[in-house]
């Protein structure tokens, strides 16, 4: 009996965690439909947060799925130059922000790491995705979330630093940050974080004019979200920016930008 | 009087018997016309007043013996006949009833005022109500003490009960107009007027002596005086100022109505002070400060300010000490001087700058394109940069000099003041025209650190006009120091000229150098001077190096005085001294190489594992060259090492190409042009074809004048070297070319004077990041965790001593330590973890 609802429960929720099964079920006096909710309910949207969570053992990926990765692969892994084709055929761009979403999902750490045949399959086999055309559903509603979701939005903001920057560096260079903060912010009012044009264009400007001998810390590309998160318009800088606060001096110097160059400011 | 006493139990026959000496004993008032005091003792005969005492005396112990029996038709006392043995009751009241008669009765005279009628009887009455106190000591002591213990405090012993009387009779109904009399004769004595002060000192302390309070009548109490004297009197007081000084101030300048409020105050709190009671002292002296001072705050400051402008030191001071009479009155006053000192200071500046550029204008003997911008604009860049820093410094100090004489003299010193005057000094001292030209950056550094170290170098410095230094000292120096903010800026200039003076062995003593450092260092810290010091010791290390060389190489087998030059090393520890080690390559000459490797060794062997790097550019010698007329003693030629290798090759022949001078010497195109220049100016070397074109050409050639016709038998050569000559060929062909070869040296120099400062700009900026993050990294260390402004702060506070730091500039050093990894931002983006 109790097997019998540890299997169904298994087969339903996908869920290959045994113990975690039994959990459920046992909270819920071995009533699947009560153990499903539950389940539902805590675990929905967060399956698992990487694929590290998966146990390897005993998953027999679908055959579809495995050739998607062959297809890609090179040396059993999956190389950036791979990773391009394949982006490709997902019918998205490189400066694309859901490309980013497509990165955290794999738990693509690096644009230069590899990524490993488990990391991909695993992942995918979470999301119940076995070909193209699936993953292009997933990366859809992805897509959808990145537009509503602020939480969602701000994480996949803060996970582009690492994946952008290179494994010996500590920082980005100007020209590729400017267009990553475009993207993100300068999107004609795509994204949860909607900052007024009036303040987006002089902060472009200046960034252009400061370009040369900039380079931007995760530091400063962190701080840049919480500025932009506190300061949606001019209004609201002019009000409430203190510059003895913490910014860092990138900010401070395009505040005293702003001062010099927009009157009545 | 001499009658029988009357019956002990009679209360009537006691009563007609003492009244007659009771009237004497207060003085009836025909008597009072025309006698003084002492008629009462002469009416009121001894025995007169023992019969009256006795009479008193036996009613109450015999009353008392048989109570109940006279008061038994009373029934107010019935109380009384059960309880007391003690009586006394009908006689006091007798007496109060007699009393009351006694005053209302007292009759003004025709023309009389109410004061004097007042003065006069309070007087007498006064004086009779204490022996009238006495007659009725038996009654005192034991009916009224015994009446007031079981409660009853409306009973009093006969002189309170005078008084009371007094009060409730004479003086109740009329103290509106006894009061207003009173301040009627005031005012007449604040107008000039004699009046009588003898009634008024009088009147007033009876306002004291009738505050009884019947509770307890031993305390003293001033509730009337208070409350019917002193608060009109006050707001009459207020009133009559205020109208006065107002008056006063239509028709009076300020400072005469600073003398007048002396005056007044003086009259109100000394001539006067004998009319009140202590108590109105404090609330007269803030009544006065209210009407005379505060209403009149804003033209007082206006006025502090005319008299400073005026330097009256003697109207200063009594302005002072007029408003130190109100406390909440000297901040005003103590920033409105600092504003001052501060002004004053600025535009001593800048009328010394003026003054210069007049002077140079003069000089220049330019009148005839004073409208040409252009040109106004160089002139002012010459006036900064020519401005001498004796100058200067010595206009700083005298402003300083200047306000703390007017400090010490006028304020007393207070503390507000001295603030105020070290808050002034700081700003003008390290902001006027001239340290901080307008238009400079918010980071800028103030030039007075500069110009302190110019100073510094002047006085230092061996110098052949001695009568410059006379008024100059080491504690001019200290005193700016004091008050300047870009401490570091000043360490960092001072250094560099130091080691000028050190090198070219310029310095007036070595005592008197340390005699600075060691100021410096105490008024800082050790911390301060360290490179200082540092190179101090290197010159001595180096002498002994000196002295130990010399004697080696004489000691050596194949000494001789032609091959081996007397050599003076100097071996400088790398980074303490603002010199920058340049991979210059030089040909040593010949004469020189041995000496060179032979120090070499020695200092190697002597320290092992230091490195020795050659500054070449800095090096200089002497020359003998004998070159001139026949039968002339050889020329002594001061050159530096580039120069002196040039002119060691002209021993092999006297025409030389540059391509030749090269190969000898090794050295860059730009160091031969650079050290030709003051040989082509002395004529010492012919150059052809001329020009300062074709000095850098290869198959130009140099012809060595000899023999060489020169005045002077010491020549310096090395004093003529310009570094940027070949900038100023390739860039300034337009501008320098017209003038040929010897227009340019004020020009390049001033150029060159540019780049050293920015260097010395760029070091101090330098240095200031490294500090900040030493600073930063310090604190985080220990405190681990840390707000941004408790961060912030604690870096200000621990730099202070060294220089402002903007913070701007500690940010800057935050970010660049969170890029290095030493910290990291918290999650709330305002505080700060160390990464150990």
């Amino acid at each position: 009996m109790e097997e019998d609802a540890i299997h169904d429960f298994i087969e339903l929720t996908q869920c290959r965690d045994r113990k975690k099964a039994e959990r459920y079920l046992r909270e819920s006096h071995w009533n699947v439909n009560y153990a499903l909710n539950d389940f539902y309910d805590k675990e929905v949207g967060n399956f698992f947060s990487t694929y590290k969570d998966v146990p390897q053992d005993n998953v027999v990926y679908p055959p579809e799925l495995i050739h998607v990765f062959d297809q890609y692969s090179e040396a059993g892994v999956i190389t950036f130059e791979g990773m391009i084709t394949y982006i490709g055929d997902l019918s998205l761009s490189i400066d694309d922000l859901v490309t980013i979403c497509l990165a955290q999902l794999l738990g693509w750490e690096n644009l230069l790491a590899p990524i490993t045949r488990e990391q991909f399959l695993a992942q995918w086999f979470l999301q119940g995705c076995s070909t193209i055309n699936e993953m292009k559903t997933v990366l859809a509603d992805l897509n959808g979330k990145l537009e509503k979701d602020r939480g969602y939005f701000k994480e996949i903001y803060m996970y582009t630093f690492p994946l952008l920057v290179e494994p010996d560096q500590n920082k980005l260079d100007a020209a590729s940050t400017i267009e990553y903060w475009k993207l993100f912010f300068d999107q004609e009012k795509k994204y949860p974080m909607i900052i007024d044009q009036e303040l987006l264009d002089p902060w472009f400007v200046y960034l252009g004019e400061q370009s040369e001998n900039m380079s931007v810390t995760e530091d400063i590309w962190k701080m840049v979200y919480q500025f932009f998160n506190r300061f949606r318009s001019l209004g609201d800088v002019k009000q409430g920016y203190d510059e003895m606060a913490a910014w860092p001096i990138l900010i401070d110097e395009f505040i005293e930008y702003l001062q010099d160059t927009v009157p009545n400011f | 009087m001499s009658e029988v006493l009357p019956r002990s139990d009679d209360l009537e026959a006691t009563w007609n018997f003492v009244q007659p000496g009771i009237n004497q004993i207060l003085g009836n008032e025909h008597s009072l016309e025309t006698t003084a005091d002492k008629r009462v003792d002469k009416v009121l005969s001894p025995s007169m007043y023992m019969e009256v005492y006795t009479a008193i005396y036996n009613y109450c112990v015999n009353k008392s013996r048989t109570t109940g029996h006279f008061n038994a038709d009373k029934p107010s006392l019935t109380s009384q006949n059960q309880t007391s043995i003690l009586v006394g009751s009908e006689i006091y009241d007798k007496l109060k009833r007699y009393l009351r008669d006694y005053i209302s009765n007292f009759q003004r005279r025709p023309n009389e005022t109410f004061l004097s009628f007042y003065v006069r009887h309070w007087k007498r009455f006064t004086i009779g109500a204490i022996f009238l106190n006495h007659t009725f000591d038996y009654m005192n002591r034991y009916w009224v003490q015994k009446e007031r213990s079981d409660g009853k405090r409306h009973i009093f012993d006969v002189n309170t009960l005078c008084l009371m009387t007094w009060k409730e009779v004479m003086f109740d109904p009329n103290s509106g107009m006894l009061v207003d009399e009173i301040l009627g004769q005031i005012t007449s004595e604040r107008e000039g007027r004699v009046i009588n002060r003898g009634s008024l000192t009088t009147v007033i302390k009876s306002f004291v002596a009738l505050g009884i309070d019947p509770q307890d009548l031993k305390k003293l109490n001033l509730n009337v005086y208070i409350q019917v004297f002193e608060k009109p009197f006050l707001s009459k007081t207020e009133q009559y100022y205020r109208d006065y000084s107002e008056t006063y101030l239509q028709t009076h300048s300020v400072t005469e109505y600073i003398t007048e409020a002396q005056n007044i105050i003086q009259r109100e709190e000394q001539g006067m002070a004998i009319y009140w009671d202590d108590h109105t002292k404090k609330p007269l002296f803030v009544t006065l400060n209210e009407v005379l001072l505060k209403d009149h705050a804003e033209k007082l400051q206006a006025e502090f300010i005319k008299l400073l402008d005026s330097r009256n030191e003697a109207q200063i001071s009594a302005l002072y000490s007029l408003m130190q009479r109100d406390f909440t009155l000297l901040p005003k006053l103590a920033s409105a001087f600092e504003e001052y000192v501060k002004l004053t200071g600025e535009k001593e500046v800048s009328k010394l700058i003026s003054a210069h550029k007049t002077a140079i204008m003069k000089d220049s003997g330019n009148n005839t394109n004073s409208n040409n911008n252009n040109n106004n604009k160089k002139m002012a860049l010459a006036a900064t940069n020519t401005l001498p820093p004796k100058e200067y410094i010595k206009k700083l100090l005298e402003v300083h000099r200047l306000f703390k004489r007017i400090t010490s003299n006028c304020f007393e010193n207070n503390i507000g003041f001295v603030k105020a005057l070290d808050n002034a000094c700081r700003a003008y001292i390290n902001t006027n025209e001239f340290a901080m030209p307008p238009g400079s950056s918010r980071i800028a550094t103030s030039k007075t650190a500069e110009m302190l170290a110019k100073y510094s170098d002047q006085l230092l410095k061996r110098s052949t006009k001695p009568e410059i230094l006379k008024d100059m000292s080491v504690d001019d120096i200290m005193m700016v120091f004091k008050f300047l903010i870009d401490k570091d800026a000043f360490e960092s200039h001072y250094r560099r000229l130091f080691a000028k003076r050190l090198i070219h062995g310029t310095s007036t003593a070595a005592e008197d150098e340390e005699t600075v450092i060691q100021r410096l260092q105490s008024e800082n810290s050790m911390e301060y001077t360290g490179k200082i010091t540092k190179m101090f010791q290197d010159v001595r290390l180096s002498k002994i190096l000196e002295g130990e060389f010399d004697i080696a190489m004489k000691k050596a087998e194949d000494y001789s005085p032609a091959t081996c030059p007397e050599l003076q090393p100097f071996v400088l520890a790398e980074n303490m001294w603002p010199f920058s080690y340049q991979d210059v390559s030089l040909k040593l000459p010949d004469e020189l190489m041995d000496s060179h490797q032979k120090l070499a060794d020695m200092y190697t062997s002597k320290h092992n594992g230091r490195v020795l790097k050659w500054l070449w550019p800095l090096c200089r010698g002497e020359l003998r060259a004998d070159i001139g007329k026949p039968g002339r003693p050889p020329f002594i030629f001061t050159v530096t090492l580039f120069q002196l290798s040039i002119l060691m090759l002209f021993n092999r022949g006297d025409v030389l190409t540059l391509e030749q001078i090269q190969e000898g010497t090794n050295l860059s195109i730009q160091n031969i042009a650079a050290s030709m220049v003051p040989f082509i100016k002395f004529k010492l070397l012919q150059q052809t074809p001329p020009g300062l074109d074709s000095l850098i050409k290869p198959d130009t050639e140099f012809k060595l004048a000899s023999p060489y016709k020169a005045l002077k038998t010491n020549i310096n050569f090395a004093g003529g070297v310009k570094n940027d000559i070949l900038s100023s060929l390739t860039s300034g062909a337009g501008g320098a070319g017209g003038h040929g070869g010897d227009g340019v040296p004020g020009d390049s120099a001033r150029h060159g004077e540019m780049t050293e400062a920015e260097e010395t700009e760029k070091e101090i900026a330098t240095a200031r990041q490294i500090f900040l993050e030493a600073c930063i990294v310090r604190i985080m260390k220990a405190q681990r965790k840390l707000p941004h402004s408790m961060l912030v702060n604690e870096c200000i506070a621990q730099s202070h001593t060294r220089f402002n730091p903007k913070v701007s500039m500690i940010k800057r050093a935050i970010d660049s330590l969170i890029q290095k990894g030493y910290l990291r931002r918290g999650e709330d983006g305002e505080s700060y973890t160390y990464l150990a």
